[in-house]
């Protein structure tokens, strides 16, 4: 960290950590699980950014978050309830503030309006207390017996010019400390030392009220003093170097020589502070003793805090002590740990091919290399395994981010809905996590809007007005699963058949299943709202959100009750950067094949093996004809067709459920490989996903299954009879 | 020997402002990250000043300030509250504490170093 | 004063280096032990004084005074002297008000 620069980032960065806390604070107040840790947690979130926002003159965050913060203080102080009402208002700001942020890290301005309305609302929860955070500053600033600086100061300014700079001005001050300046770490001699650099100074210490020592408190404050000034400065600036120690003191600063239209003698009543030490000496008492004295609401709290805080001396140890276990975290550069992962990545493949040539090399089984080379094994899969789980975030900040969209959503569609959350700490690849953002928040688009009825339909079927939308995230047989839940009702297969026979998807002769149907939400220019609402007409279709899952090696698949709801499910590999394969030959080159892929794999007897003609052969597999691919004609390492009856067929699926059964000549092994990206160096090559380098050191090419069938024949008349097949 | 000074401030931006801005003016900096943190990286040094935020979690500014002016070994180090509240009880409840001095956020860098050498002895 | 005016029987004593608010109550204790004889003290080694310990000091001359015996301060570290100008305060005793160290 060396430049402001640098910390600008930090402070973005820590926002977003912030952010979080507080959608998770109010979301769990919300949820009843509120108590006064989570207020107070949420209340510094909103005062740490705007603390952060000042320090880098972002006015407009600062105004935000100061009338949220007033607001979250009158909830902190118990003076508002935090009801329903007053919690969805805090949500929504919680998203304007998060806004603020986004739009301030990016250089942005936001318009007025994407406040006012929060603002308004906010000022009238809090009524006159809130103000802009200048405001509140002058507010502070005109607390004389704290901080008479700035009015001083300002009274400097705007006299200033009457009086020359350079003039030099003699001023008596009287000045008698109290002992809490000496308990306060305070010193007089370092005052006298600060007064003495500003000019000439005479010090007269008033050594009267010394007792002998055997009364003497040695921590009492006997001395007193009066000083005389001859300084150019300003009174201002010789009343700032007593500004620590003036409540815990008597003061009294009297200029000589003034000239006579200067409004000294006024400036000087004020300032005389033996007037005020009353008043603030009560105060002392009164916060030191414990003893609440009526009016002052903040010794309340501090005898309340301290009382509190004197009961759970171990529970803060506690607390402390986890934090220090769990909760310890360093900031790493991405950069390093995706070199990280491509040195193991090396490493396994490394490992691999050493043990091969080990082998190769002719060594006895049960040699003690064979031994040390397991572990080797073994001990590489764990690295693999942490540096990969050093890639891994909860799914939680993606989770959290939903519940906004679900709000707005609702919002726009007017719908009352309850979004529900499990699984937020199941771990994903960073990767994924975030190319996950925009297909996710369409699917909770679209659950609120399409998959939602409204409350009165739900009322008459009924059906609890609010709907729930549910979004889980688990782990499952070495992938996670994420599923997006409605309890609306259902996909209406009949209209989505119909739009699908509209639109030319499928011919009306077509026979569906259930599921067949459902899945043809995801084929490309389908659409089931017939008419435009405030979510939809944002031009993605579900087609998009399949391709967007399916980058990232993810499938998605849906399931349907009439009346009870969908649920629309997300399978995702645990990494990017490693994939189980079959690895195959095929004309004597090696490729893997992705086993998410891949249903079977089987040999084929002659009777199963049907011509088509013009070269187009199915095989029938449980009595359904699936069209066969030739691995090799598709990866153009031969123009002649295979007999399939030589080969071993790969009965592969898509994620939309297309199939296929690619024929390659043998099958070698099964095993992870790591994925070494081909379109860095290359760009796109069809049929191919990516590459890896085998235990030989040669390399293999990873099959992109959907490209290939793709290409195997036209899409949608194979999709018709793939779906023609299965109805 | 330059002056050490120990600041304790719950957010990480401020906290790396804090250690600019005062490494910058030459002093040597220790940072924590909460009242309880402060009060565990103060034993076993003696920082010439100390500056704390108010609104913490674990321990707020409140109780850090106590529990310093408690410990027969820091009870006279000056502590200076660096916070973004300005509100007059809530000075008064630093000073109460045990608070040296109070600087207002967002801080200005040269009065914040003008304050850290007025108060240190 | 100098070295050469102490006298074998007075109570000597040498301030610390560090005398701030927390060095002031041990001082007095301190102090207190040695009445009844003229004393000496050694503030050679004084790198930091504060106000509440130069009230320590001064009580110890007002106290001393009154039992009828001395109390002289001597070898002055720079820090002592200049605390001691700043404060503006005179460590000397009533009868030795004319000597230079104060005026």
């Amino acid at each position: 960290m060396d430049s402001m620069a640098d910390i600008k980032q930090t402070f973005f960065q820590e926002c977003d950590d912030l952010l979080g806390e507080l959608e998770s604070g109010l979301l769990d107040m919300e949820g009843g699980d509120g108590d006064s840790e989570t207020v107070a947690a949420i209340f510094r979130a909103v005062h740490s950014i705007k603390g952060g926002a000042g320090a880098f003159g972002l006015d407009n965050l600062v105004a935000f978050a100061h009338i949220f913060e007033t607001t979250l203080d009158e909830v902190r102080a118990d003076r508002l309830e935090a009801t329903p009402d007053v919690l969805s208002v805090l949500l929504r700001s919680s998203d304007v503030l998060a806004d603020l942020v986004r739009a301030a890290q990016n250089d942005e301005e936001l318009g007025e309006e994407v406040t006012t309305g929060l603002v308004e609302e906010l000022s009238a929860f809090v009524g006159e207390k809130a103000g802009a955070p200048d405001e509140a500053a002058a507010a502070g600033g005109e607390d004389i017996s704290f901080a008479p600086l700035g009015t001083a100061i300002d009274l400097d300014d705007v006299f200033g010019d009457l009086d020359s700079v350079e003039e030099s001005q003699r001023f008596i001050i009287k000045f008698r400390p109290m002992p809490e300046l000496y308990a306060n770490a305070n010193e007089t001699v370092l005052l006298m030392r600060n007064l003495a650099a500003m000019g000439e100074v005479n010090v007269a210490c008033d050594e009267s009220q010394i007792p002998t020592l055997d009364v003497l408190d040695p921590e009492g404050a006997y001395l007193s003093w009066t000083i005389t000034v001859q300084t150019s400065n300003s009174e201002a600036e010789l009343l700032e170097i007593f500004e620590f120690v003036e409540d815990d003191c008597t003061l009294e600063i009297k200029s000589e020589e003034l000239p006579d239209d200067t409004i000294e003698p006024e400036l000087a009543d004020d300032e005389t502070i033996p007037a005020e030490e009353e008043a603030s000496h009560t105060d002392v008492e009164g916060g030191k003793d414990g003893v609440t004295s009526g009016d002052n609401t903040a010794d309340k709290d501090n005898v309340v805090s301290l009382a509190e805080k004197k009961e759970k001396p171990t529970a803060t140890a506690q607390a402390s002590k986890e934090k220090d276990t769990s909760d310890a975290t360093i900031r790493v550069n991405l950069g390093r740990i995706d070199r990280l992962v491509n040195l193991v990545g090396e490493l396994v493949i490394n490992q691999a091919m050493l043990t091969q040539g080990v082998f190769d090399a002719g060594l006895e089984r049960g040699d003690s290399v064979e031994a040390g080379l397991e572990e080797l094994k073994q001990l590489t899969r764990e690295i693999q395994d942490s540096v990969m789980a050093i890639r891994a975030q909860p799914v939680k900040a993606l989770f959290q981010r939903m519940s906004r969209i679900v709000r707005e959503a609702a919002r726009a569609t007017e719908k009352s809905v309850h979004l529900v959350m499990e699984g937020e700490m199941t771990e994903v690849d960073k990767t994924v996590v975030e190319r996950l953002a925009d297909p996710l928040t369409h699917m909770i688009r679209n659950a609120v809007d399409h998959g939602l009825e409204t409350s009165e339909t739900r009322i008459a079927n009924g059906k609890p007005a609010e709907g729930t939308v549910s979004l889980t995230a688990a782990h499952r047989s070495g992938r996670v699963v994420i599923e997006v839940c409605d309890d609306g009702a259902g996909i209406n297969r009949e209209r989505v058949r119909s739009i699908a026979i509209e639109k030319g998807l499928i011919s009306e002769e077509d026979k569906l299943s259930d599921s067949d149907i459902d899945n043809l939400l995801f084929m490309p220019g389908f659409s089931t709202v017939s008419k435009v609402s405030n979510l939809s007409g944002r031009g993605v279709g579900m087609d998009v959100v399949k391709r967007a899952i399916q980058a990232v090696g993810g499938k998605i698949s849906i399931s349907s009750q009439p009346g009870k709801g969908s649920t629309f499910s997300i399978s995702l590999p645990l990494t990017l950067a490693i994939l189980d394969g079959m690895v195959v030959d095929v004309a004597e080159q090696t490729l893997v094949v992705p086993l998410t892929a891949i249903v079977e794999t089987l040999k084929p007897m002659p009777s199963d093996i049907h011509d088509l003609g013009a070269g187009a052969k199915v095989i029938s597999i449980r009595g359904e004809f699936i069209p066969i691919i030739d691995a090799g004609i598709s990866m153009g390492y031969r123009t002649e067709p295979t007999d399939p009856l030589t080969g071993v067929v790969l009965s592969v699926e898509t994620e939309d459920g297309a199939r296929a059964a690619v024929i390659v000549d043998s099958i070698q092994d099964q095993r992870q490989v790591v994925i070494k990206s081909l379109e860095e160096n290359y760009g796109h090559v069809d049929s191919v996903a990516a590459a890896t380098i085998l235990g030989d050191g040669r390399i293999a090419l990873i099959l992109d299954v959907d490209s290939i069938i793709d290409r195997g024949g036209s899409a949608v008349s194979f999709h018709e009879n793939s779906l023609a097949a299965t109805g | 020997m330059p002056l050490s000074v120990l600041a304790v401030d719950d957010s990480r931006t401020m906290r790396e402002m804090l250690r600019l801005a005062l490494t910058e003016a030459g002093f040597e900096v220790s940072l924590a990250d909460d009242g309880e943190h402060g009060l565990e990286v103060l034993d076993g040094m003696a920082p010439n000043v100390i500056i704390t935020d108010i609104n913490m979690p674990i321990m707020d500014g409140f109780g850090f300030i106590e529990g310093v002016r408690r410990s027969a070994e820091h009870r006279v180090t000056p502590i200076l509250v660096l916070t973004t509240e300005s509100a007059p009880e809530l000075k008064m409840r630093a000073k109460n504490a045990g608070a040296t001095g109070w600087i207002v956020k967002p801080f200005d860098k040269d009065k914040l170093v003008d304050a850290i050498k007025r108060v240190a002895a | 004063m100098s070295r050469e005016d102490i006298k074998s029987e007075d109570g000597r004593i040498i301030l610390t280096s560090v005398l701030d608010l927390r060095a002031a109550a041990p001082l007095t204790d301190e102090l207190l032990a040695l009445r009844g004889n003229d004393l000496v003290i050694d503030a050679s080694k004084v790198e930091r004084i504060g106000a509440p310990c130069f009230q320590v000091l001064l009580s110890a001359v007002k106290t001393w005074a009154v039992a009828g015996h001395t109390i002289a301060i001597f070898d002055e570290s720079s820090a002592f002297s200049e605390a001691a100008a700043h404060l503006g305060v005179c460590l000397s005793q009533p009868e030795t008000i004319e000597n230079e160290t104060c005026h």
